[in-house]
Formats: C-alpha cells, structure tokens, sequence
C-alpha cells in the first residue's frame, strides 16, 4: 500500500526540525509570550533582573527536573526526589552538627564537613539503588515504587529531626557552599551548577549513547532488548543520576539556609514532574528534551513571579498556575497533532 | 519504627521520652495534659513544648503530652481525634482551621475532658483562650521601624509588605493589621502593599522577596511574620544585594521579624543587617499561662465554657535594636530559651 | 451439496477481496448448512482470516454478497454481526476477570434487541445456556479463578446465549491441553444438538477429521472445495487439495556452503521446546518450518539468548550468549517476530535505528560520530533499497517492506555472522519480500549463516538449503531442500502425522 507512495520521487527535503526541537521551540515561544503578556501588566516585569530571577528562583527544581526528565524519557517515574531533597539536607546536618549540643536537636555526629557531605550523598544514593532495586529487579511499577520511597526518605528525615529542623551547631564552612557568589555578582554557586548540569544533559541527551539508549528503552523497551541493550544496568544508572542530583539540591539547600528542615522540598517531585510534561516530555516515555523541560520550568515561574508582583492572594495565584499549565499542555498537544497530520 | 506516619513518629518519640522522666512522678492525682503545638519546626515551639513539660509536672504534678501540628490544618484537627482516644482529662489546643476541629473539640467536651485553646479561639466553642499579647508589640515595631526610616530617608515614601498568613485571622489581628496601624501612625501617608503568602516556607519567602522586590525595588518596611520565614526574607535580599544597615542607618529597607530566637540575634544587633527588630515570644510565659489556665479550669477557678470566649493574655516583648542592648536581648533569650 | 433438504444458515456468493497488488479472497460461493461443524481449512496465506474477517464485519468485501439465516449480510463491525447472528470467539478472551461467570454472561445483554428482557428471564436463560453446555462451571464463581479454557467455554457460552445461531472460533485449541480440548469439543458438540452452527479453523488435521461435519478448502484466495468431510479420504487428500498442484520453483542450490560449523545446539529445552539439536554451518540458509506454535520462535530467541533454556549452544566453539547483549557481542543478531512491537523504535527515525546494536562502530568515548551514523544509515538506505524520502523519517511512517529492512539493517550494521531471522516476510508486500529473499541469499553467499524461522512453506522451500520441521516443540524432521522435496509428506509432518501410511 504505502510502499508505492513510498517509491514516488521524493519531494525536496527541507531541513525539518525533529519533533523534540520542534516542541523544545514551541513552548520556549509559550515562555515568551508568557513573559511578554505579564510585562504588560504588571509594572516593571520587563527587566533584566527579573529574567534571571526567573531561573535563580528555580535552580532547584530544574535541576531535579533534569533526573525526572531522563526517567521520563526511559518510560519511568522518579516522585522520590522532593523526599530525598529533605533526607540529603537533613542527613548532612546532622552529620555535621557537633557531638555536644544542648539537647537531641543540636547534637549530631560531628563529621567534618566534606565527609558529612559526602556521607549525606551516599544516603541519597541509597534510595536511588532502593528505587532501582524495586522498579527493574522486582518489576513493580516505578510509580508504586518511587512514591514510597518518597515517603521513606521523608520519614528518615522526620524520624532524625523530630519532625522539625536541626539547625544549630554547625560549622562555619557549612554555610559556604549554598551562599557562595561566583564571578563577583549575585549568582550564586548552586545556580551555575544547575547551568552547567543543564547543558552537560542537554549534551549527553543529543550526543552520547547514554542519552540515546535512554530514548530507545523509553521508545520500545523489548525492541531495546532484544537490540542488546542491558535495561536494567541503564535504568538503575538514571535512578542513581536523579537521586544523585536531588542529593546534591538537598545539600546546597541545606547549606543556604543553614539547616536541616524535614520539610524541605515538599511537593518539589510534583513540581518537577509538571515542569517535564509543560515541557513536552512524554509521560508515556522515548519522547521530551531537557531544553523543552527547562523552559516548561520558566513558565511556571513567570507566572509565579507575575503573581507575587501583583501582590494576589494565594487563591487567586493558585488558580492562575492551573490556566497557565492547562493553556500550555493544550497548546503543545494541539501543535503536535496538526504537525503530525 | 515505622517511618510512614510521621505524625505518629514525632509524637511517639516526644511521649517516649516523656514517659522516662515523668514516669516515676505520675503517680496521684497527676492529670494527663495534651499540649498542642502547631509546628514543632519552630524553635519557639520546641522550647514552649519543652517548658510546658517541665512546669506542668513541677507545679501540678501534671504530665504532658505534646501533639504536633507540623504547620498543618488537617494534622491538628486529627490530633484533637486523638485526645479523645488517649484518654486525657484536659487540652490545650492549637488549632488553625477552627471550624474542621469544632466537632472533635464538641466531643471532646462531652466527654468531659476540659479544653482550652491557644492563639484563636475555637468557632463558638467558647472555651477560654490564652494569647500573647502579639498586637502591641507589632504596633510598636511597625512605629519604630517607621520612625527610624523616615529619620534616614525622609524624602522616601514608606513602602510596605508583609509575609505570612494572609488568610489567617490571628495573624491578621496579632500582626498584620496593628504592624501597619503602628506603620500609618508614624507616617500616616505611608503605602501599604499587603500580605503575600509564605505558607510554603523559607523557600518560598525568598522567592516572593526576589521577585517582589525586582518589579517593586521601592519597598522599604517588610514584616516577616515568623523567625524561619526571615531566614528566606534576608537570603532574597542578600541575593538582590539588600539586606544592609550602613552605620545604624538603613540603606533600603527594614525587615522586622516574630519569634525572636538565638539564630536572630545575631542579625537583629548586627550593625550591618537590615533586620533590626523582632517580636520576643516568650516560651516560658506562654508555656506557663497555658498551663496555669488550663488548671484553672480544671480546679473551677474558670468558666470552662461562656457564650464568646474568654482571652487571657501573656506579655510578648518587643526585642529590639533601637531600645535594648544585645547583652539584655541574649539574657532574655537565655532565660526563655536556655536551660 | 448432498443434503439439499437441510437449510442453509450461512452462504457467500462471489466474495471477493482485493488488497492493492493482491486479490486476497477470489470469488469465493459456498454455504453452510444448519446445526453442523464446518471446518475451514487451508495453508497460511490461502485467505481464511480474510474470509473470517469479512464474515465478522472487520472488513468490507471488495465484490460479492453474504447470506446469514435467510437475510442479505453486509455488516459494517463486530456488533452488526453479532446481532445478526454471528459471533466469534477471538484468540484473546474478552471476559471480565473481576465479575462472576453469571455477570459476565448477562454484561451488556441488558441492551438485546428484543428489548423486553426482565432480568430475571434473563438471568435464567443464560444460566440453562450455561448448563447446556457445561454444567461443570458454577455460574456464581468469579471469572478470574477459572482456567483458560473454561472462560473460553465461557465466552462461547455468552455467544450462544446471545442469541447467536453460528459461532466461528479460529484456532480455538491454541493454548489448550488435551483434556481441555477434549472438554471443548464436547461443548462444540452440544452447541450443534442445540441448533448452532460453528465455523473451525484448525491446523490441526487431526481435530478436524474428528470434530468436522463439512470441510471448506481454500487455497491462494481461491474456493476449492466444499463437502461433507466423510467425503475426504484422509489427512492426504486433504493436504493434497490444501496445497494442490503448487510447484514451489524459485530454490536453486547454491553450492558455497562451507564445512565450518558457525553453531551448534544440544538438547534445547524450555517449556515449549523438546530435546532440540541441530548445527548451522558456515555460509548456510537454514529454514524452520511449523505451524503457529510449533516452538520456531522459541528456537530462534534461546540462541539469541532471549529466553533461559536448559541445554548447550556453541558458537564458533564457545558457548553461546545468555543475553541479547552477549549474543551480539559474539556475533549473533536477531530480526525478530513482531516487527513493530520487538524491532523497530517506531516513534524514531531511520538514522537513529540503524546504531543501536553497534554502537561501538559509531561512538567515540560514549560520543556518537554524527558524520558516521548518517553514512551508515545512508548506506543501508541504498544497499537495501529503503523507499524513503530521508533517513531522517521516522520509520512508523514506513511501509512493511521497508520497516522490515531498516530492522534487517539494525542486524546488518551488528556484523553478525549469524542472522536469526523470525517471520521475515510477515505483513510485507510481494515486491519487497524478492528484495529482502536477495538480501538474504546474498548474506549467505558472502559466507555468512543464515536461520529463517518461517510459517510460509513456499518462503522456507524458495530460500533454505536445509529445513527443518517443527511440530509442538521438538524438531520432528530435517529435509535437505532440492527440487525432489515431497511437499505432501512437509504438511502431514508439520500438521502432526505420524504414520507415513497416512500419505
């Protein structure tokens, strides 16, 4: 049937964007707009600073969304990281803390500081093997699984700080990292590590195998197999990155604002998984890039930014999120499918 | 352990140690006391929580079993379930959606266990209410923060926000409203943005100061109305490069903050912060006046119920650069806090 | 027709159907007499299911007409002709697991043309279907702890309880165990003393000689014969007519296969595969030829170390691969089965396809050399022929034929020396399937081993220079291919036969 249409000369090939480039530019325009609509009603929206307001604000959450994506890519979900973001903050200031303090709260173990970091890593580490463990050996759904661990991790964390923070007798240099300024301004350290794993995953993802296998796994796992590829090593590898990541974000967090608070990042592995899908990244997997994801990130921001310019009540602003990430996802959906046709 | 409820963890661990020291004193007539707190993430609760144990058991021989609230409406009105079931003969609550708890509470009271509420009262209830005297002290700082602005600048307008609560009334009423009424007293031309909502934390504290202070960098009185949020409001402003005193004097802004604990007094007495007064709670007092109210009941001395609640009222301080010294703000804290 | 008296339920006249290139049912007229089980027969390819899914009103006839209990028959789905009075049981079951065997029965029934149901009735009447049946199946008991074949029994039981008067179940045996087959066909014979007619489609020659009434024949898209199987003198003259007079013509020796042996495999075991051993040599086609299930794929996935197997496979003297990965690594691809769902990454491109068991080949330090990849998908582009405007289409745009070349491309960059090929035709059209016979011969001559798993004789008789032949799991025969080969004695093997009298 098609075979004959097939056999037609072929028309002139124009360079045609591949469909991820195409929704990567797509919702970047969607960002845009967003941006130019709230500079037009909220006073003095349109300046630089607010630009890069918008990605300092949410170095976190971006790069958390970095792990998400390539699991969501692969055709797996990570809903652990908010949990693990708590447990590596926590578990590093813990580890730091001096071993004499006045009660429970303000005592710890008493590391020096890159070994408390280090151990605080390997912890969130360990919940990415759990995840690992669960979603590839045991073949449960990884949705099951990560939001268990999810609640694992927060557990830890709450068990280690009675439910509330640790935030006293820490050393000196534990505040270094988190408030750290690079280049004499006022980006901060955490901030260009999010820039930088930003474009080393925007490299992996279009240059390296690693970035390609994860798209064959997310587009056809048999087919991947049975191509030789070995699924279980690769996603147990994406597992450890996100909960690496996450690890890290829990860690510089931590380091800002000095302690160790069971309930930081709550929510953020929701925040993370909306920023992927705003960006294009399919939920069902083999679809979506990290530039697509950072710019769905923008787009939660502006609003955010816009809203708290416009001093609104949290109802309202709340209301204003769901247009937005409602407009964008039918936008991108609408788009494809006409391209597609 | 079991690490899922973490509800059930935190209270586990605080009744387990309890039950070690008091153990042996609980003998008589020891009455079982749940002590609600609303978020056991904040120092002034852990210390309130601390000395509410300590007084209660040397005083009335009372134990007391502290509930956590973890700054959650739902968690504090399941906990009021639990009074119920944990067979205690009094509570003394802290609630913030009032009219969610109002049946548990209804129930608890018909059960004949005596409750008492701290902060707001409870809808109708008409159980009695221990409150810190929260509105003064944001009057006068709101008034100190204004006139010290107008002395530095008194060619800028004041601008000001707040961060917190905005849908709370007790909040509104303790802080939000009398710190821009002190603000308006001072400087009756002053422009008030309103209250942006800080619920999620630091993290988000330091976002609404961000980007607020990009688009409207005209803002110059900001009232942090909780000690961790300062901690996200003076991380954005260092971010924006604000933040700064220069000499005592203020450069562009004045943060004031409640919960006045021993992380801010380094700020608060720092020549070079912005941050410059904070509302002083006093665990120890509240703790204290809680408890004594809640005997009081118990022992008649007051009405369990009335038509609209009664308010008892507990000194708060007003802990500040402009009118003590940091030696006085560290002994304060010591005798609230320490020990 | 011998028993004219008897009324036709079901008759087709002149049914005809052409796909683009290929007339798949040819003026097709027989019918279907009341209360009888009527066999369908015919090799793969001969047109039954197309027939079948004309019947079932999944597809349109291209000319011709249909006559069910005495009214024309033109349905346009599945429902049209279940309220008509055909159902079909699928090789997927469509029961609800959660409900009981009463529910499932009365699901949706509510909705009957006869409108007047009360419940009640209703519940009664599927209740005594059921127990018509097979009473041995409790109508309270939930769907999900019956076996396999009982919620068969209970789907034909839904069938015939919906008013259907004929029920075609196409190779309903498939996952049965004897005695489940034996129960089955106590139900079918029921269902005819209750006045249903039921159309079977079997391979099994054996089933149909002891279930059938009548038998139709098809052959190539043509209608061959229809007649009462007392009629048919045994296994042999219905192969005979099955395959007729067909000359499969195009094998020729190629005369360069080597004495090397590239594999070979000792006592294969799984749960389908019996005992299987055989060698591959240097430079070879080999075909595997059964049925559906005879255990080809089985072959074709332990030596790509798919599947865990019990038993030994050397390759060039070492052992063998127990993952894909491995098996690759030493020289050992795979087009597999299911093109779409195992080959190809559908939602990608061509160039993206073409590395993905050889990255090595294209990489440097885990970095793809783009340059590269685009020369080899080029490449292949060529060399196979790929019908594409670029290598950047995705290939679920592609057609069959050129779908099955870009995954025989993906083995091809591999440099395996040895190619497992699964159904490497299935679903490809006539011109393409020459192109990739080429490929496949030009492979072998370039003294690379080539295994051909096939359902198509003509495919396994047009390429191979050995065959073996499967039956149920173990490799019952191995032929040497020339133009001598008794085509008859193929069939009779593959289908079961065991005695060379039947022939």
């Amino acid at each position: 049937m098609s075979s004959v249409t097939d056999t037609l000369p072929t028309r002139p090939t124009r360079s045609k964007m591949s469909d991820e480039g195409f929704i990567s530019s797509l919702v970047a325009a969607v960002a845009i707009s967003l941006f130019l609509i709230a500079s037009l009603l909220v006073p003095n929206f349109f300046q630089w600073q607010n630009v890069v307001n918008l990605v300092t604000n949410n170095w976190a959450v971006i790069a958390l969304g970095v792990g998400v994506s390539f699991l969501l890519v692969s055709g797996n979900f990570d809903l652990s990281v908010g949990g693990i973001v708590a447990l590596s903050g926590v578990l590093s200031v813990w580890f730091a803390q001096s071993t004499e303090g006045a009660n429970a709260l303000s005592t710890g173990l008493g590391l020096p500081y890159g070994l408390a970091i280090a151990c605080a890593l390997l912890g969130a580490l360990t919940i990415g093997a759990l995840n690992a463990l669960f979603v590839v050996r045991f073949g449960i759904p990884s949705i099951i699984v990560t939001l268990g661990t999810m609640m694992v991790a927060r557990g830890i964390a709450q068990v280690i700080t009675h439910g509330s923070q640790r935030n006293t007798n820490l050393p000196e240099a534990f505040g270094y990292l988190g408030n750290l300024s690079l280049f004499g301004t006022s980006i901060k350290f955490p901030v260009v590590l999010m820039g930088v794993l930003l474009v080393v995953a925007i490299f992996v993802e279009r240059k390296m195998v690693f970035g390609r296998i994860t798209y064959w796994i997310g587009a056809n796992p048999e087919a991947a197999t049975l191509s030789g590829i070995d699924r279980a090593r690769h996603i147990t590898k994406l597992y450890l990155f996100s909960a690496g990541i996450a690890g890290v974000v829990g860690i510089l967090l931590a380091s800002e604002y000095k302690s160790g608070f069971s309930n930081r990042g709550l929510l953020m592995e929701f925040d993370a998984l909306v920023i992927a899908l705003l960006g294009g990244v399919a939920i069902a997997g083999g679809f979506g890039s990290v530039i697509g994801m950072f710019f769905g990130a923008i787009i939660l921001a502006v609003v955010t930014s816009a809203a708290t310019g416009l001093v609104l009540s949290p109802d309202w602003q709340f209301i204003l999120k769901a247009v937005a990430v409602f407009l964008a996802i039918v936008t991108q959906t609408w788009a494809l499918a006409r391209r597609n046709k | 352990m079991g690490i899922f409820g973490k509800r059930i963890v935190a209270t586990t661990l605080m009744v387990s140690s309890l039950a070690v020291s008091a153990g042996a004193a609980l003998a008589d007539d020891g009455k079982r006391i749940a002590f609600f707190v609303s978020d056991l993430s904040n120092v002034f609760h852990q210390s309130q929580a601390a000395a509410a144990e300590k007084y209660a058991m040397e005083k009335y021989g009372a134990k007391v079993v502290v509930f956590d609230g973890q700054a959650d409406s739902a968690v504090m009105t399941q906990n009021v379930d639990q009074v119920v079931a944990g067979g205690f003969d009094a509570a003394t609550l802290h609630i913030w959606d009032a009219e969610a708890a109002t049946p548990g509470v209804m129930d608890a009271l018909d059960e004949g266990i005596v409750m008492t509420s701290f902060f707001s009262p409870i809808t109708d209830t008409g159980i009695p209410t221990a409150r810190s005297d929260e509105a003064s002290v944001s009057f006068e700082m709101g008034a100190q923060m204004a006139t010290a602005w107008k002395e530095a600048h008194p060619d800028k307008p004041i601008v000001m926000v707040q961060l917190g609560w905005p849908n709370h009334t007790e909040v509104n009423s303790g802080r939000t409203a009398p710190f821009v009424e002190g603000v308006l007293s001072v400087d009756a031309s002053a422009e008030n943005l309103g209250a942006l909502d800080s619920s999620k934390g630091q993290e988000a504290a330091k976002q609404i100061i961000v980007d607020l202070l990009t688009q409207r960098p005209e803002v110059n009185l900001i009232y942090s109305e909780a000690s961790n949020l300062t901690v996200g409001t003076m991380a954005g402003l260092s971010q924006l490069g604000r933040g700064k005193f220069e000499n005592g004097k203020p450069l562009t802004e004045i943060v004031a903050s409640v919960d006045f604990d021993a992380v801010e007094v380094d700020h608060v007495f720092d020549p070079d912060s912005s941050l410059k007064v904070s509302m002083g709670l006093p665990p120890l007092e509240t703790a204290m006046g809680r408890i004594d109210l809640i005997m009081d009941v118990l022992e008649g001395k007051v009405a369990p119920q009335s038509d609209t609640a009664e308010e008892f009222f507990y000194k708060a301080y007003t802990i500040s650069n402009w009118t003590m010294d940091k030696a006085d703000a560290e002994k304060w804290l010591d005798s609230q806090f320490g020990g | 027709m011998t028993e004219e008296q008897k009324i036709s339920v079901l008759s087709v006249d002149g049914l005809t159907k052409d796909y683009p290139g290929v007339r798949a049912v040819d003026n097709v007229t027989f019918s279907i007499q009341n209360s009888v089980v009527h066999c369908l027969v015919g090799e793969n390819g001969a047109g039954k299911s197309t027939l079948v899914k004309m019947l079932t009103g999944a597809l349109a006839p291209t000319t011709g007409a249909m006559t069910v209990n005495g009214k024309t028959y033109a349905p346009t789905s599945p429902q049209e002709a279940r309220v008509s009075g055909i159902a079909t049981l699928f090789q997927e079951l469509h029961v609800v697991n959660e409900l009981t065997v009463l529910e499932n029965l009365t699901l949706g029934m509510e909705k009957s043309r006869f409108g007047f149901f009360v419940k009640s009735d209703l519940e009664d009447r599927v209740t005594q279907t059921l127990a018509t049946i097979e009473p041995a199946i409790d109508p309270a008991a939930r769907v999900s702890t019956l076996s396999v074949a009982q919620k068969q029994i209970v789907e034909i039981a839904r069938a015939a309880s919906s008013g259907a008067n004929i029920i075609i179940m196409d190779e309903p045996t498939a996952a049965l165990s004897e005695r489940e087959v034996e129960r089955l066909f106590t139900v079918i014979r029921r269902l005819r003393e209750n006045n249903v007619t039921v159309i079977y489609i079997s391979h099994k020659l054996d089933e149909i000689f002891e279930l059938g009434d009548t038998v139709t024949v098809m052959r190539d898209g043509k209608h061959i014969t229809t007649c009462p199987l007392s009629d048919v003198d045994g296994r042999a003259e219905l192969i005979e007519m099955m395959i007729g007079r067909t000359v499969f013509q195009s094998y020729s020796p190629r005369g360069k296969i080597g004495d090397k042996v590239v594999l070979k495999a000792e006592g294969l075991n799984t749960k389908l595969l019996k005992d299987v051993s055989f060698d591959i040599k240097e430079g070879e086609i080999i075909g595997f030829y059964g049925l559906v299930g005879a255990g080809k794929t089985e072959v074709a996935r332990a030596l790509f170390g798919a599947d865990t197997f019990d038993g030994k496979v050397t390759f060039h003297g070492k052992p063998g691969g127990r993952t894909p990965k491995e098996a690759i690594a030493k020289g050992i691809a795979l087009v597999p089965e299911e093109r779409r769902t195992q080959g190809l990454f559908t939602s990608l491109t061509i160039r993206e396809n073409v590395p993905v068991m050889n990255l090595p080949r294209v990489t440097q330090n885990g970095v793809f050399k783009a340059e590269d990849v685009r020369t080899a998908a080029e490449a292949f582009v060529t060399q196979l022929g790929i019908a594409t405007s670029s290598i950047e289409k995705h290939t679920e745009k592609l057609s069959g034929g050129n779908q099955q070349k870009v995954v025989l491309a993906k083995c091809l960059f591999s440099q395996a020396d040895l190619l497992l090929l699964d159904e490497p035709t299935r679903g490809v059209d006539v011109g393409a399937k020459t192109e990739i016979y080429e490929i496949i011969k030009d492979l072998a001559n370039e003294g690379n081993a080539v295994a051909v798993f096939s359902s198509e004789l003509e495919e396994v008789l047009g390429i191979c220079d050995r065959v073996f032949l499967m039956f149920d799991g173990c490799l019952q025969e191995e032929i040497e291919n020339g133009p001598n080969v008794d085509i008859a004695h193929i069939l009779n093997v593959v289908t079961g036969g065991q005695d060379e009298d039947a022939r």
